[in-house]
C-alpha cells in the first residue's frame, strides 16, 4: 500500500488558498537521515517499494538490558527528550527502541502522527505508567479516568467531559479562575511593596505551584484553599512537594518494573508510595469537606459549586469513581500549568519587544471588552498563541503515545496492532523542517493563516486528550492577562536555561525573574 | 488512614439515596421549581449555569415545537461514507451530530459534543458553509487534527441548525478512524 498517498495533509488555516470541497493531498515530507535540523530531504518516498517489515525499522532495540545500562550511564533518565532528538537525527523519522521492559516505535512527522491517531481505536490507550497502577493496586485505590481503560474508561470519560472540558462549562470556571488571578496580582504587589527597590525578584516556581493548586482547587471544589496568603496549610505544601516527587520517582519505573523494585525495597518505590499517599490524603480531605458541607447545608445561591459538587449532584458515577478522577485532576493541575507559565514568563522576560506586543493586545482587548473576562479570552489570539508556543518548545509531556488498535504502515514500515507508538513532541517542536527557525520563540506562528495540521499536541489528541485542558488553558490565559496588565517581566542576566525530564519537562535549574509594576 | 475510608461504600449509598428523589428533572411537568429542588432548601432556585440546563428548558420548548412545527423543522441531507444521500427532517436548535445519531447515521462523536475530539467531522455544502457562524478557536484546534480536512470542514456537534440552514447537505469524510475501515461500527448507547 502506498502509505505516502495515505498521509493526507489538511491545511485548515490555508483553507482560503484551496477551492472549496478540495482535499489537499501531499506526500509526506521526508527527512534526510543525516540531520533533522536541516532542510527536508526532497527525495520522494519510494512508494512503489514493498512495505518493509516491523523488524526492519532502524534503531537500537535488540539488547534491552544493554540499552538500560547505557541509558543509566549517560544520564538518560533525565535526558529522554534530548536522546529522542539524537535518535531521530541518527535513524530518521522513525525508529524502534527497547530500554528495560519498555519498547516503542517513535515517530516525529505531523502526517505520521495523523496515521497513528487514526489507529487509536474506540478506547485509546496511552503509555501505561506501571508505577501509578502499581500504587493504586498496592493501596487498593480505585483507578480514575487517567488510568482506566476500555469501556469503563469511555463511560467515565464521557460523563466527565461534560463537566470539565465542554465549552458549556467554561463560563462557570472563568470567575473562579479570575478571582485567583487577581489575588496573585495582589500578592505580587505586596511583595513589591515589602521591597525598597520597587520590584520583586524571585524564583517564581513556588509561587506558581501555589497559584496553580489554588486555581484548580477553586474549580474542582468551588472553594479556596488559601494558598496565596502568607501562611498556608502545611498539608497543601506537602501536596505540592509530593507531586514533584511523584513525577520524579516515576521515571526509573518506566524502565524497571515497579513490582520488582517494591520487592527489593528500593528507595524509589518507597518515595513514590509516600508521595502518592500525601497526594491522596490531602485530596481526600478536600473532597471530604465538600461532601460534608453538601450533606448538612443547602447549596448557596446560584453560584456554580465546582466540579466535585456538580458530579455528586448528577449521581451518574459512583462516589469512589468521582473521588479517583477528581484527585487525578487535582494532582495533574499543579506542575503542568505552573511550569508552562514559568517557561512563558522566562521567554517573555528574554523578549521585551514581544512582551510589549502582548501587552498591547491585552490592553486593547481590555478596553474593548470592559474587562469582561469571558470576552477577553476570545479576544487575545496572541496570548493563546503564546501558550501553544511555550508547549512547542517545552512540552509538558515530551511525547504522546498510543498502543495502536490495528496494523498501520508508517514511513513504509509495517507496525503491528498492539505496538506502543510514540509521537515525539519535543523533537517535533525543535525540528527546522516542521517549524522554521525552531529556536525562535514566536507565538505569531500559531495565528490563523498558518498550517497547524497535527502540530499542536501539547494537550494530546482526541477523546483521550488531557481532560483538564480547558481548565489549564483558561487558567493560563487569565494569569497572563493579569500579569501583563500589571507588571513588566524582566531577567537580571541572560542565562540560557535547559530542560530536564522528570516525567514532565522542567527547568534544569531555578529561573530568577523580576516583576516590576508598569 | 481515616480520611480515605470515610467516604466509603456506606456513605455513597446514603448520598445516592438522599439525592435521587430530589434530582428527578421531569420534562413532563415542565416545572423546574417543583421537580428540581436541590437539597432541603425550601426556596425555589434556578440551577447553576449550563450543566443542568435540561431541567430548565425541557418542558417549555416541547409545546412550542408541537404548535408550529413547520417553522421549527428543516430539511437536512446527510451523505454517508458510501455516498448514499439520506434526507431527514431536523428540529431547529438541534446540532448535526445529535441529528445524525437520531437517524442511525454513523457519525461518531466520541466526546459526545464536548468539543474534545474531531470524530464528528463533516463537510458542509458550499451554499451553506458561509451561513454558519465562524468556528471559534477551540473548534479550530480540534479541526487541526481531523483526518481528510477540507476547506468546508466543520465539527458536526458545533453545527446548530437554524431555519436558514433548510436544505443543508452534510457529507461524512470517507474515513475517520481506522475501525470504520475495518467495518466496525460503534454500538449506540
Amino acid at each position: 500500500m502506498a502509505v505516502g498517498m495515505m498521509a493526507l495533509s489538511g491545511l485548515k488555516h490555508v483553507r482560503g488558498l484551496m477551492s472549496k470541497g478540495q482535499t489537499v493531498l501531499l506526500a509526506p515530507t521526508r527527512l534526510c537521515h543525516s540531520g533533522l535540523v536541516s532542510e527536508p530531504c526532497l527525495t520522494p518516498p519510494v512508494c512503489s517499494a514493498a512495505v518493509r517489515s516491523f523488524d526492519e525499522i532502524p534503531g537500537n532495540w535488540k539488547s534491552s538490558v544493554g540499552n538500560l545500562y547505557r541509558f543509566w550511564k549517560t544520564d538518560g533518565f533525565k535526558n529522554l527528550h534530548h536522546i529522542m532528538v539524537e535518535n531521530f537525527n541518527t535513524f530518521g523519522p522513525i525508529y524502534r527502541e527497547k530500554v528495560g521492559y519498555y519498547e516503542s516505535v517513535n515517530i516525529i512527522l505531523p502526517e505520521d502522527g495523523a496515521i497513528l491517531f487514526k489507529a487509536e481505536g474506540r478506547h485509546p490507550k496511552r503509555l501505561k505508567v506501571e508505577a501509578w497502577t502499581a500504587y493504586r493496586d498496592y493501596r487498593n485505590r480505585k483507578y480514575g479516568v487517567l488510568l482506566k481503560s476500555g469501556e469503563d474508561w469511555r463511560v467515565n470519560r464521557v460523563i466527565l467531559n461534560k463537566e470539565v472540558i465542554s465549552p458549556k462549562v467554561l463560563g462557570n470556571f472563568v470567575p473562579l479562575l479570575d478571582e485567583v488571578g487577581q489575588d496573585f496580582v495582589a500578592r505580587v504587589f505586596k511583595n513589591i511593596n515589602n521591597n525598597s527597590s520597587g520590584r520583586w525578584t524571585a524564583d517564581l516556581s513556588h509561587e506558581l505551584f501555589r497559584f496553580a493548586l489554588e486555581a484548580v482547587s477553586h474549580v474542582l471544589y468551588g472553594e479556596r484553599l488559601g494558598l496565596l496568603q502568607d501562611h498556608i496549610n502545611p498539608d497543601s505544601q506537602e501536596f505540592i512537594n509530593s507531586i514533584t516527587l511523584m513525577f520524579k520517582s516515576t521515571v526509573p519505573m518506566l524502565y524497571i518494573p515497579p513490582n520488582l523494585l517494591r520487592r527489593l525495597g528500593a528507595k524509589v518505590w518507597n518515595d513514590h508510595v509516600a508521595a502518592w499517599d500525601a497526594i491522596f490524603n490531602h485530596a481526600d480531605k478536600c473532597i471530604q469537606n465538600i461532601y460534608r458541607t453538601l450533606r448538612h447545608s443547602p447549596l448557596l445561591e446560584e453560584r456554580y459549586p465546582g466540579v466535585l459538587t456538580s458530579l455528586l449532584l448528577q449521581d451518574k458515577l459512583s462516589i469512589e469513581e468521582i473521588k479517583a478522577s477528581v484527585t487525578e485532576l487535582m494532582a495533574g493541575g499543579v506542575d503542568t500549568t505552573s511550569i508552562t507559565l514559568l517557561w512563558t514568563l522566562y521567554e517573555l522576560a528574554k523578549n521585551q519587544e514581544l512582551q510589549e506586543k502582548l501587552r498591547d493586545e491585552v490592553q486593547t482587548a481590555w478596553t474593548a471588552t470592559k474587562g469582561d473576562m469571558i470576552q477577553m479570552i476570545r479576544s487575545v489570539p496572541l496570548i493563546n498563541g503564546t501558550i501553544k508556543e511555550t508547549l512547542r518548545l517545552y512540552p509538558v509531556a515530551v511525547s504522546v503515545q498510543r498502543y495502536i488498535a490495528n496494523d498501520i504502515v508508517i514511513q513504509n514500515y509495517n507496525i503491528p496492532a498492539g505496538t506502543l507508538v510514540q509521537f515525539g513532541l519535543y523533537a517535533m517542536g525543535r525540528n527546522g523542517s516542521i517549524f522554521p527557525k525552531p529556536e525562535k520563540y514566536n507565538p505569531y506562528r500559531w495565528l490563523r493563516g498558518e498550517n497547524h495540521y497535527f502540530k499542536s499536541l501539547g494537550f494530546g489528541f482526541g477523546p483521550r486528550q488531557c481532560l483538564g485542558r480547558r481548565i489549564a488553558e483558561t487558567e493560563m490565559q487569565i494569569f497572563l492577562i493579569h500579569i501583563l496588565r500589571n507588571f513588566r517581566i524582566e531577567k537580571q542576566r541572560y542565562v540560557d536555561v535547559k530542560s530536564t525530564f522528570e516525567l514532565i519537562l522542567i527547568p534544569e535549574k531555578p529561573i530568577l525573574l523580576t516583576l516590576r509594576p508598569l | 488512614m481515616p480520611t480515605s475510608t470515610m467516604l466509603g461504600r456506606g456513605m455513597a449509598v446514603v448520598l445516592k439515596s438522599s439525592l435521587s428523589p430530589l434530582l428527578t428533572c421531569s420534562a413532563e411537568t415542565g416545572r423546574t421549581k417543583t421537580s428540581c429542588r436541590l437539597w432541603m432548601n425550601p426556596r425555589p432556585r434556578r440551577l447553576f449555569a449550563e450543566s443542568m440546563s435540561l431541567c430548565t428548558t425541557a418542558g417549555v420548548s416541547h409545546s412550542e415545537v408541537d404548535q408550529d412545527s413547520d417553522k421549527n423543522v428543516i430539511n437536512v441531507v446527510f451523505v454517508d461514507r458510501s455516498g448514499q444521500r439520506i434526507p431527514v427532517k431536523a428540529k431547529v436548535g438541534d446540532n448535526a451530530l445529535h441529528l445524525a445519531h437520531k437517524h442511525g447515521i454513523d457519525l461518531e462523536g466520541a466526546c459526545e459534543a464536548s468539543l474534545a475530539c474531531s470524530t464528528c467531522h463533516v463537510y458542509v455544502s458550499d451554499a451553506f458553509y458561509d451561513k454558519l457562524p465562524e468556528p471559534d478557536e477551540r473548534e479550530e484546534d480540534m479541526l487541526d487534527m481531523a483526518p481528510l480536512l477540507q476547506e468546508n470542514s466543520r465539527l458536526g456537534c458545533q453545527v446548530i441548525l437554524t431555519p436558514e440552514l433548510d436544505g443543508i447537505e452534510l457529507t461524512l469524510p470517507k474515513i475517520t478512524r481506522n475501525f470504520y475501515v475495518d467495518g466496525h461500527k460503534p454500538a449506540s448507547h
